[in-house]
Order: structure tokens, then C-alpha cells, then sequence
């Protein structure tokens, strides 16, 4: 099998095809500290791409409140469940080894992928390709069932409450995930198709489905370990994310023909989504693009990390991780980088808060920032050392170099009058 | 309600996770919302709302003198890192200060830290 390198394991792994990476690659960064689980982004997609028969309990975008939930139902503690007794029977331990260094921020990881694991898993069929599973159909049919929903109460006669059902609640810690397709560097879903139906765009590593190709074997459902591929019955074929691909081709009328971000981020209220293009060298690394948002937030100041990189498919979302969680939990999830990530977030530095503010400014992806430094307007101390605060304007530039957005440290905060509080 | 069923797929088998500090969830969520520009009397409202769980359970827990003790000690770290531009009619907010109203008014701001918004 050919080996190809993963950045964020830090090493070579196995994978089924060799390594070829695309000029351009989409990536977004998730900021889990600010998501109040309000939905938008899962039924901005929901109304745009799976509203037709047979798409019903399909949800591209979906928003699960961990550490109960999961859509399909407990997809990532099956998964986990499967890779660690995968470690036990070949001897090895999922652990990481601590020292970082050029080409691996995050150290290198000495357990198993999903695709190593495979190797070493022998059943009827052979080999998989990937370590997965196949969700049962009612374990995708209730996106956030048990989440932030009432179960059940006591009732009376005709199951009526007379004091009105209370909802159960969440005696501990939780914070809201939000997914979509990763459009990884190493899908799962490409590595597993017996038809070759599944491609990575070269021009923007965006990973699609071949509607034409696909017989619906559901075995990229299987691999996907982020569970972002679904079969659709009526059609007989499976789908998954596209990435908003018009937007991204600038080919949307508003777009003014660059590209623009996904339907999701777009319309996201608590402006915790960034989306956008990053440029890949030929060796697959992340060209140095310093001024580039989502490079500066995943490769220089290192805040958002790669869901459950341990499974190996080197996802291209990244998350700012909730800092409240456990970090055992956080590690578990977003791998060794999240000690440094939340301390750099809880105390950010001047470039980064001028980043932050970046988040929802504007439909166009941008390319390129430039800060204009502004007065020192605040002094303080966070975790026993001096901070300050300065009201520099960032400006973020589209495809074509234009101006698409503007933005101070100290944006205002508007609040609009009752009568018109829902106008534009 | 019917008793449990183990074998039923759909069945709640979740189970609370050790660890984690409610004291450590509510500053942060006050933390973050103090760095979007809310002001103490909205993230006062948050807390009483029992619309917003996690807020909510943590007023309950501890108590109104505990949020506000909570929001004044973030705001002795971050003083108000945003200025509010409010529009004079809106009934729920006392009457603001000259230069305040309607406008972009950075006098309020630079005081930040000792001086809220006239909103609070």
C-alpha cells in the first residue's frame, strides 16, 4: 500500500492511492466557543441542498450537543470503540509523541489510522479499506434526539402534564460541535469505493460523488469516519457536502465572480464560521500564505485544531476548542495541540483579535488581510500577565485583491429599536 | 413513562461525563459574551432566562449575588472592550448620555474598565 504524508499525524501512513494533492484547498475554521446551537447554518443547508424525497434524514451541516449526542447516534464513541480495541489486539496504544518540529505542530502520532487499522482487521470480505461501520437506519433518522429535548415526564390521563413537561437537564459541562463534510486530504470515502466514484477536485480539493458512477454500495458511508456520507434511497445512490461548489467557482450572481463562502458559514449569527481557500504546495504541505486568515489561525497561531485527527484522513476543519471542556476529553478530540490553542485564545495576541473579527464580515472568501494599527485603548492582566487591547482595523481582501471587508477591534454594537428589530 | 429497555436501539444510554467546572463554564460564557460587546444588564437577563439552560442552571445553582459578583470580576479584566450604539427609543435602556445616542460616540469607550456604557 502506497504511504503518504499527514501533517497533522506528523509521520507517514498507509493509504490506498498515492499521494496528489490539488492546487487549492477548501478549509474552515469553527470558533465552538461562541455556537449557541441555533440551527441556521443546518437549515441555511438543509433548504438549499437536501429538502427532496429521500433526503429527509439527510442533514449535510448538522450541530450536536457533545458529549451526548451525535449524528448518525454515537458516531464518533463507535468509531473510537472500534480503533481502540483495534490498538489492543496488534499491542499499540493511541498516544502521541510529544516533540514537534517542522512539517508536525502537533508532535507525531504513534497509534493506529483508520486505514492502518483496517490492515490489521480481517473479516468475511477481506480487508476494509478504512475501519468504519454502517449506521443503522433509525440511528440517523433524529439528529439531535436527547440533546437539548425533553425526553420524557410524568404524565396524567391522556399523557397530559397538569404543571406543564420541565425539561431534563444537563447536570455537567457541554458544548455545541458543529459538522459538515471535512473534505479531507486522505478521504476515507474516495479510499473505499468499489466504483472509483469519488474524486477530490484538483482545483479546489473539494471531494464529491459522481452521481453518474456511484452504484450506492454505501461503502464510502462505511469509511467516512465524520459519518458525512448518505445514502438516499429513492435515488439509489449515495451523497454528501459539495461545499457549495457554485459559490466557491465565484459563479453565484452575488459573488461578482470570486469565490464566496458556503451557505452555512454565510449565514451564521453567532460569527463563529470562516471559511476559505488555502494554497498547497506540491509536496501537500500549506504554502507559507501568512496573511491568509485561515492560515494564520491553523498554521501560525495554531487556535484551531483538525477534528479527531488520530483517524488519519487529515481533515480541513478546524476548531477553536470550547475552553470550559475537560482537557482529557478536548485531547481526545482535537488531538495534543489544544493546551496551546486554548491558552492562546484565552489571552490573544494583537494579530489574532484583529483575525477574530474577521468571522462573518463579509459573503467573499477572503484571500488576504492587512492590519492598520490603531491607539492603545485598554490595559489589563489575564492569568497573572499584562495584556493590551488595541483598536487596530483589519481589512480583508477577496480573490482579485478588492476590498470585501472592514473592521476595527472595537466594532460597535448595535441595538436596534424594537420596532425594527428584525429589518435589514 | 415506560420502563427502560435495553435493547431498544433508540433507548438513552447516555451517561453524565466526570470532570468539568460549572464555576469554569459561566466565566467563560461570560467572558465571551463581554468581548462581544454585551452589556451587564443583557448578560444579567441571560442568566435569569430559563430559556438559556446552561446560564440558567448556574443562576440557580449559585445565586443572582453570585452571576453579578461573576460579570463585575470579568469586567475588571476585560472592561467594556466594545462601545453600544443605541437607538433613543428602545424602552428597556435608560436614557443615554449626550453623545451616546445614535451615535459612535467614543468618549464612553476610552474610559473603559472604570466606565460602563450608558446602557448598563
Amino acid at each position: 500500500m502506497p504511504h503518504v504524508y499527514n501533517w497533522q499525524l506528523g509521520r507517514q501512513m498507509e493509504y490506498p492511492y498515492p499521494e496528489r494533492h490539488p492546487r487549492w484547498q477548501f478549509a474552515f475554521v469553527f470558533n465552538t466557543n461562541r455556537c449557541i446551537a441555533c440551527q441556521t447554518c443546518t437549515m441555511a443547508c438543509k433548504s438549499t441542498w437536501t429538502f427532496g424525497k429521500g433526503q429527509e434524514a439527510m442533514w449535510w451541516n448538522n450541530l450536536e450537543t457533545k458529549p451526548y449526542g451525535g449524528y448518525p447516534q454515537f458516531w464518533d464513541v463507535k468509531l473510537l470503540q472500534m480503533l481502540g480495541e483495534a490498538h489492543e489486539r496488534a499491542g499499540a496504544s493511541m498516544s502521541w509523541e510529544a516533540t514537534r518540529g517542522e512539517g508536525r505542530p502537533y508532535g507525531e502520532y504513534r497509534g493506529l489510522t483508520i486505514f492502518e487499522a483496517a490492515r490489521k482487521r480481517y473479516g468475511q470480505e477481506g480487508h476494509q479499506r478504512a475501519l468504519g461501520y454502517l449506521p443503522a437506519d433509525e440511528e440517523w433518522r433524529f439528529p439531535n434526539i436527547y440533546e437539548d429535548t425533553a425526553t420524557a415526564y410524568e404524565g396524567g390521563p391522556l399523557g397530559i402534564s397538569k404543571e406543564g413537561a420541565s425539561l431534563p437537564e444537563h447536570k455537567t459541562w457541554f458544548f455545541y460541535l458543529q459538522r459538515i463534510c471535512n473534505h479531507c486530504t486522505y478521504p476515507a470515502c474516495l479510499a473505499a469505493c468499489p466504483r472509483k466514484a469519488i474524486y477530490k477536485r484538483p482545483e479546489d480539493g473539494i471531494v464529491l460523488i459522481d452521481q453518474e458512477r456511484c452504484r450506492g454500495y454505501r461503502a464510502c458511508v462505511e469509511a467516512c469516519p465524520y459519518k458525512k456520507a448518505m445514502y438516499r434511497p429513492t435515488t439509489r445512490v449515495s451523497e454528501k457536502c459539495v461545499a457549495c461548489y457554485p459559490r466557491i467557482e465565484g459563479k453565484d450572481p452575488l459573488s461578482e465572480g470570486v469565490p464566496m463562502e458556503t451557505r452555512c458559514m454565510a449565514c451564521c449569527v453567532g460569527k463563529i464560521r470562516l471559511q476559505g481557500l488555502v494554497r498547497i504546495a506540491p509536496d501537500g504541505a500549506w504554502a507559507e500564505d501568512r496573511h491568509n486568515p485561515i492560515y494564520f489561525l491553523v498554521k501560525v497561531e495554531q487556535v484551531a485544531l483538525p477534528l479527531y485527527p488520530q483517524f488519519g484522513t487529515e481533515p480541513n476543519g478546524y476548531y477553536i476548542p470550547p475552553r470550559w471542556v475537560p482537557r482529557p476529553y478536548l485531547r481526545q478530540m482535537f488531538g495534543p495541540g489544544v493546551d496551546q490553542a486554548i491558552e492562546r485564545y484565552q489571552a490573544p495576541s494583537r494579530e489574532l483579535l484583529a483575525v477574530l473579527q474577521l468571522f462573518r464580515t463579509t459573503q467573499k472568501i477572503i484571500f488576504r488581510y492587512e492590519i492598520r494599527e490603531g491607539p492603545k485603548v485598554y490595559e489589563t492582566t489575564i492569568n497573572g500577565k499584562p495584556w493590551a487591547m488595541y483598536n487596530d482595523t483589519i481589512i480583508g481582501y477577496d480573490k482579485a485583491g478588492r476590498e470585501a471587508a472592514r473592521v476595527t477591534v472595537e466594532e460597535p454594537v448595535h441595538v436596534r429599536p424594537p420596532e425594527y428589530v428584525n429589518s435589514l | 413513562m415506560k420502563p427502560s429497555e435495553p435493547d431498544d436501539p433508540m433507548e438513552l444510554v447516555g451517561i453524565g461525563v466526570p470532570g468539568g467546572d460549572p464555576a469554569l463554564v459561566a466565566r467563560c460564557l461570560v467572558e465571551e459574551f463581554v468581548r462581544l460587546g454585551m452589556s451587564d444588564a443583557r448578560l444579567m437577563g441571560l442568566f435569569r432566562h430559563p430559556f438559556y439552560a446552561g446560564a440558567h442552571a448556574v443562576y440557580r445553582l449559585r445565586g443572582e449575588d453570585y452571576v453579578k459578583a461573576l460579570i463585575a470580576e470579568v469586567r475588571r479584566q476585560w472592561g467594556y472592550p466594545r462601545y453600544t450604539v443605541v437607538h433613543p427609543s428602545t424602552p428597556e435602556i435608560a436614557a443615554p448620555s449626550a453623545g451616546s445616542a445614535g451615535a459612535t460616540d467614543p468618549g464612553g469607550r476610552l474610559g473603559r474598565g472604570a466606565k460602563p456604557p450608558s446602557e448598563d
